[in-house]
């Protein structure tokens, strides 16, 4: 029992990083219909800014608010960059993904460049273990899921009650439709990466203190970031949250009685599971075929 | 026609003549290869490795070559263990650089290059892979590090020392990582321990709570980790931060990883190879000082070990020109080393080789970190 209770504490820390990447990735996704592979390299780059930060002297929490910031900026940058001008050039949404994969591994290979590729840890978080019994977790833990849920609920808030959030969910219900009605789409696919990169940045300190920082980080958190949207469901951000949190608990207790080394692989099972039987996903509506 | 009786035989004398000299003949440079991690999750170790030789060849090149003849480094990558692109590489190295000896890193990419290497009599020297497969693998692969099998066995004779029963391993999911559990285990067993966890994860993982879960649960006496690289440090810093406070043993240290687990690295016990970059040997100190004013940053033993075998090969090279004909090759190179077997190592005293196995013998110690780095507590006398 205390193995279950320890894999489901895990499991929801795990979670809440795939509910930041998932909610992140999937708003962009939602509202420009942008296969952003490169917001794997936002997240290295909000990981090794708040560690050049920290280097630089400044306390963990100030370093941290300068990653988070040049995030946000790397994020619109692709954006009103690169994005916009392969549109406007009728690049295809292939041609589009390329150049987002192009920027990753670029990017990773600056950092590489830069910073070496030995792994960068993030100092100055005060963790303190939590042990109940033979269940043991920490105050970090706690942090990670404290912040998936105040930014979640923070962007449902932002999204629902404010008028930017409510020009944003028109554009990602129609965006032929919000554009006729007199709202500028391009300056709201700048928010959305914006928004979209503050909140994985986010997910890359927390995991920065914990695991530390390398250049490769990005690939996984891409891969961990659309997997939630595609099982939760294109275009709801409630299912890619929940989604989320879902892959982090059966990636956690399905190691229950297998073998620890083929937790990766229980959260493909659930993904062709969803698929297979449900192939909008949990709360998806409907599938942009051909714009993926 | 009366002349025909001596033409023929001088004709064929001129012909064997010009051939030796020309099989003699010295190499303009002596190009060698190395097969490293220069990308990927291991692309650390490249980086010191290449370090270590590229030194050495700066010593040695700066001073002239070896009678004049100096060392060229042809680098391959092998994306932190993949065998394709070790075998690409390698072939490269082989066909199109003509090496007749290679570096060469990780257990997976070494083993992958064997039969090229056999096919072709490349001699390889590899001093970062620790895999157990490595033993007698080929008879041109030999090994200037001590491999994890003989730590893993000084580990467990550290453990019982210290009254342990209960082992709980974490490895890493290859050939290194699987092949050192399984070797250590019936050993482990026979000395009158259990393993009451043995879980397997894969090269360069970050998050190990699942693995420490179970791990936990089990509540082994110490925790025994055959990981290398950063992971040790990861491991271990979630280990303590998730609240496992039984002592935790490797046979890897690295100032990279310990720097990682911080504080939580206190304590950890790690068997592995000797090198003091503080040491008081000369040549210790030589090296020491050339890499530092190099990378600005003191060398891990792996760089030490890829130093050493600039220094090994030039023994080789030596050796193989002294005893004449056509020595520039891997068959020679090789021909030499197990004639010689024991070299002058950066370590302080000696290397040994074993050419019936590939294997080696040098300094070996048990450490303990303590404030991030470790400390010194006795050499190990490993069987």
């Amino acid at each position: 029992m205390d193995l279950f209770v320890q894999l489901t504490i895990n499991g929801l820390t795990l979670g809440s990083i795939y509910l930041l990447l998932g909610i992140s990735w999937g708003l962009i996704f939602a509202v420009t219909r942008t296969f952003h592979f490169a917001h794997g390299a936002t997240f290295v780059v909000a990981a090794y800014f708040t560690y050049l930060f920290q280097q630089w002297g400044q306390p963990l929490i100030f370093a941290a608010f300068g990653g988070i910031c040049c995030a946000a900026l790397f994020g619109v940058a692709t954006e009103g960059l690169l994005y916009r001008y392969l549109r406007r050039a009728f690049a295809t949404p292939l041609v589009i993904f390329i150049a987002a994969l192009g920027i990753l591994i670029t990017v990773e290979n600056l950092i590489a460049m830069g910073f070496g590729t030995d792994a960068k840890p993030l100092e100055g978080f005060p963790v303190r273990v939590i042990k109940i019994g033979r269940v043991g977790f920490n105050n970090l833990h706690v942090v990670m899921f404290v912040t998936a849920g105040v930014l979640f609920a923070a962007l449902m808030l932002y999204l629902h009650r404010t008028k930017t959030g409510k020009a944003l969910r028109a554009v990602i219900s129609n965006p032929e439709m919000a554009e006729v009605i007199g709202i500028d789409v391009r300056k709201y696919f700048l928010i959305a990466f914006g928004l979209g990169s503050l909140l994985v940045a986010p997910a890359a300190v927390l995991v920065t203190i914990e695991r530390g920082a390398t250049p490769d980080l990005g690939h996984w958190a891409i891969l961990y970031s659309f997997m939630p949207v595609i099982i939760g469901g294109i275009g709801s951000l409630p299912g890619a949250a929940l989604a989320g949190i879902i892959v982090g608990l059966a990636e956690s207790i399905g190691i229950w009685k297998i073998s620890s080394q083929w937790q990766v692989g229980i959260a493909f099972v659930v993904l062709v599971a969803v698929l297979l039987l449900k192939p909008t996903g949990l709360f998806g509506f409907r599938v942009y075929r051909g714009k993926i | 026609m009366k002349h025909r009786g001596w033409i023929l035989p001088a004709i064929f004398s001129l012909i064997i003549l010009f051939g030796a000299s020309a099989q003699a003949q010295a190499p303009k440079e002596f190009k060698i290869g190395a097969i490293l991690a220069m990308t990927g999750a291991g692309a650390w170790y490249g980086q010191v490795m290449s370090g270590g030789f590229l030194t050495a060849m700066d010593e040695i090149n700066g001073k002239g070559g070896i009678d004049g003849i100096k060392f060229k480094a042809v680098v391959e990558d092998h994306q932190s263990g993949s065998g394709a692109a070790a075998i690409s590489g390698f072939n490269k190295l082989v066909n199109v650089d003509k090496v007749p000896f290679s570096f060469t890193s990780f257990t997976a990419p070494t083993l992958s290059i064997v039969p090229v290497a056999n096919e072709k009599h490349v001699l390889l020297l590899n001093g970062g892979a620790v895999g157990p497969k490595l033993v007698k693998a080929s008879p041109y692969l030999f090994n200037n590090r001590m491999l994890a099998v003989m730590h893993g066995v000084g580990l467990i004779h550290r453990a019982k020392e210290r009254g342990f029963t209960k082992m709980a391993a974490l490895y890493w999911n290859d050939d290194a990582g699987i092949g050192t559990h399984k070797y250590v285990e019936p050993r482990w067993k026979a000395m009158g321990g259990t393993i009451v966890a043995a879980e397997a994860h894969p090269l360069g993982a970050t998050d190990y709570k699942p693995y420490l879960s179970k791990i936990m649960a089990a509540n082994p006496d110490f925790l025994a980790l055959w990981q290398w690289s950063k992971d040790w440090g990861i491991a271990v810093k979630q280990a303590r931060e998730m609240g496992f406070t039984k002592p935790i043993m490797g046979i890897e240290f690295t100032p990279d990883a310990a720097k990682l687990a911080g504080a939580t690295a206190d304590g950890y016990e790690a068997i592995t190879d000797y090198f003091d970059p503080k040491g008081t040997d000369p040549w210790t100190q030589r090296f020491v000082a050339n890499y530092k004013a190099k990378y600005k940053k003191e060398p891990e033993f792996y760089a030490a070990n890829y130093y050493e075998g600039v220094y090994i090969l030039a023994e080789l090279i030596k050796k193989a020109k002294a005893k004449g004909g056509n020595w520039w090759n891997g068959k020679a190179l090789r021909d030499a080393l197990v004639e010689i077997k024991k070299f002058p190592s950066v370590y302080g005293g000696h290397i040994v080789f074993n050419p019936e196995d590939g294997t080696c013998r040098k300094k070996t110690a048990l450490f303990v970190v303590k404030g991030g780095d470790r400390v010194f507590q006795k050499y190990m006398e490993i069987k």
